[in-house]
Order: C-alpha cells, then structure tokens, then sequence
C-alpha cells in the first residue's frame, strides 16, 4: 500500500471519528439541527474526499508550495471561514437577546409587575 | 423614567416606591441598552420628545426647560448640554483628557458642521424623527450613546444645537471608566467614527416626513 493510499484512508478514519462525535453531541443536544447538519457536511467531505489527496502534490507544486503548506493554508482558511461565520451567528443571537430583554421590561412594566418585588415576596 | 439595568440593589423597589415609572432589565445592557429602552418606552406612549441625563448628580435638572425652550425654538433634533459653554466651568478634566477630548471635539464639529464643545455630554434632548431612529438602533457602548450618536446624527443632516449646562459635582458613584481606559475607548470610538463601523441611521429628509 502506498503512503498516499495509507494518508487517505487516515483522513477517511479521522472525519469518521469526528462524524461520530458529531452525532453524540446532537444527541445530547449541545449541538442544534442547523450545526449539526453544517458539520456532518464537513465529514462527509472528509470521508469522500479522502481518495483525492493525491491531488495535493501536484497542486502544492502548480502553486510553488510544499504539500504540507497546502494543507495547512486550506485548513487555515477553513477554520477561519467557521469562525467568522460563528462570530456573525453569536452577534445576531446578541441582538436578539438585547431586544428580547428590552421588551421583556416594557411588558412587565406595562402589566404593572415588578421582578424585585416578586423575588422579595419569594423571599 | 428610572431604568434599573439589571442592578441586584433595590434601585427598581425605591424609584417605584418614590412614584417613578421604572423599566426592570433583566440583565445589565450597558448605558445605551438601557437608554433604547427608554427610547423604546416613550415612543409607545407618543413622547415626542426624550431628555437624557446622568444619573450622578452632575447636571441640576430644572436646566431640562432650557433644553425643551432651545429645541422649540430652534428645531433642534437633538440639544446638546455643554460642560465647558457655562461661565464658569468647575469640571476638573485632566491634560491627557482634554487632550483626547479636544479630538473628538473637533471630529464632531466637523461632522455636525457647527462648533462642539462638549461631544460627550450626558444631558442632552432628543426629539423625532431621531428618537425613532434611536429606538430601532443604538450604539450600547462607552461614548456610543454619546459621541458617536451625535456624530453619526450629523452626518445624516439632523439638525444638532448646543446651550451651555451648569455642572455639579457628582453626588453619587464614580466615573465607569479609568483615565487610561477612557483615552483607549475614545480610540476606540474615533475607529468607529473614522471607519463607519457604527448603527446605521436613515438620513433626515429635509421638507418632508422623515
């Protein structure tokens, strides 16, 4: 077997186990429909596209790169992509949170109901 | 209007006891989350017209008729108390401030087309259409509700005046922010400004319903 053969099927193995990790953290609802769906993608791209790493040579040479430096940049970008993507979710939850509280206060304050005095009266 | 920012003291319980309207946040928003709330609660009950004012003590509030008599008379959007226009300005501001001071000072005349004294005051009016505005979207960091509203608000055309304010000192708390941190969220805001990070703002439309 070949090294590029044994690097594919290495790939193959670790988006499995990540897929897998995937599934149990949906499971445990730590992870929403839509993120789920968003990384099982990226797994599934990881499995399939395992047998195209012979591809990475060739291209790492067309771009005057080592093969290593390929992958390492393609995986950089691909991090970086996730994470302003998860930044752009985070900031859109925040706005919602803020407008949320906001007209949380102007109902109770327009029902009369006070969240002090009735913590106190709990109390 | 006392807005409790989401305070764990009995602020909501006393202001509402003294006869105050009060509008609990169930957490802290910062000053201008918490001033959008407000906006938000005298839009609802046809306010034309909202006066800020710190909550320290600093600006004595019968001074609020001479921000109501400058916006009638003048159509002012929004009315600025100044610090530094009074006769005798007792605030103690230090070299390093001032400094930075003096830019956004400058940052702001030049963006409201008319000479800025104090673009950080707290004791300002604000009336529609910019309250509106105001209500929808609104920066909730340091100097966001201050400086950069009232640069943002020149840009867009709204019609900004200045009366000198009388300034006390503060009877209660102290300043949110270190000189150091102050001069670094003043970089901060000059970013934002330089840039256009900021809330977006429909601009006045002049003759007509805004």
């Amino acid at each position: 077997m070949t090294d590029r053969a044994v690097f594919a099927i290495e790939v193959a193995l670790v988006a499995f186990a990540f897929a897998i990790h995937v599934v149990r953290l949906s499971k445990k609802r730590l992870l929403s429909f839509k993120y789920t769906i968003g990384w099982m993608s990226v797994c599934l791209f990881g499995i399939f596209a395992s047998p195209l790493v012979f591809l990475v040579t060739p291209l790492a040479k067309t771009l005057r790169l080592t093969p290593t430096a390929l992958l390492v940049a393609m995986s950089t970008i691909a991090v970086a992509v996730i994470l302003i993507q998860l930044s752009v979710s985070i900031s859109g939850n925040q706005r919602k949170m803020e407008t949320l509280v906001r007209e949380n206060s102007l109902l109770r304050e327009s029902l009369g109901i006070s969240m002090k005095d009735k913590k106190s009266e709990e109390a | 209007m006392v807005i409790d920012d989401g305070s764990s003291d009995e602020t909501s319980y006393r202001a509402r006891a003294a006869g105050a309207s009060v509008l609990e946040l169930s957490m802290n928003l910062g000053v201008g989350g918490a001033l959008q709330s407000g906006f938000n609660f005298a839009l609802r009950h046809n306010y034309e017209a909202v006066v800020q004012i710190d909550a320290d003590g600093q600006h004595p509030a019968d001074e609020i008729n001479n921000l109501v008599d400058q916006a009638n008379a003048t159509g002012a959007d929004l009315v600025l108390g100044s610090r530094f226009l009074a006769d005798s300005p007792s605030m103690y501001v230090s070299i390093t401030r001032r400094f930075a001071m003096g830019i956004l000072k400058a940052v702001a005349s030049q963006a409201c087309r008319t000479q800025i004294s104090d673009s950080s005051s707290g004791f300002r009016l604000i009336r529609n259409p910019l309250l509106s505005h105001f209500a929808k979207s609104f920066p909730s960091h340091y100097l966001g509700d201050t400086f950069e509203a009232l640069v943002i608000s020149g840009r867009r055309r709204y019609k900004i005046v200045e009366i000198p304010a009388s300034i006390a000192d503060r009877k209660h708390g102290q300043s949110s922010a270190s000189s150091k941190v102050a001069i670094l969220l003043i970089f901060r805001a000059l970013i934002v400004t330089t840039f256009g990070l900021h809330f977006q703002l429909p601009k006045k439309v002049v003759g007509g319903a805004d």
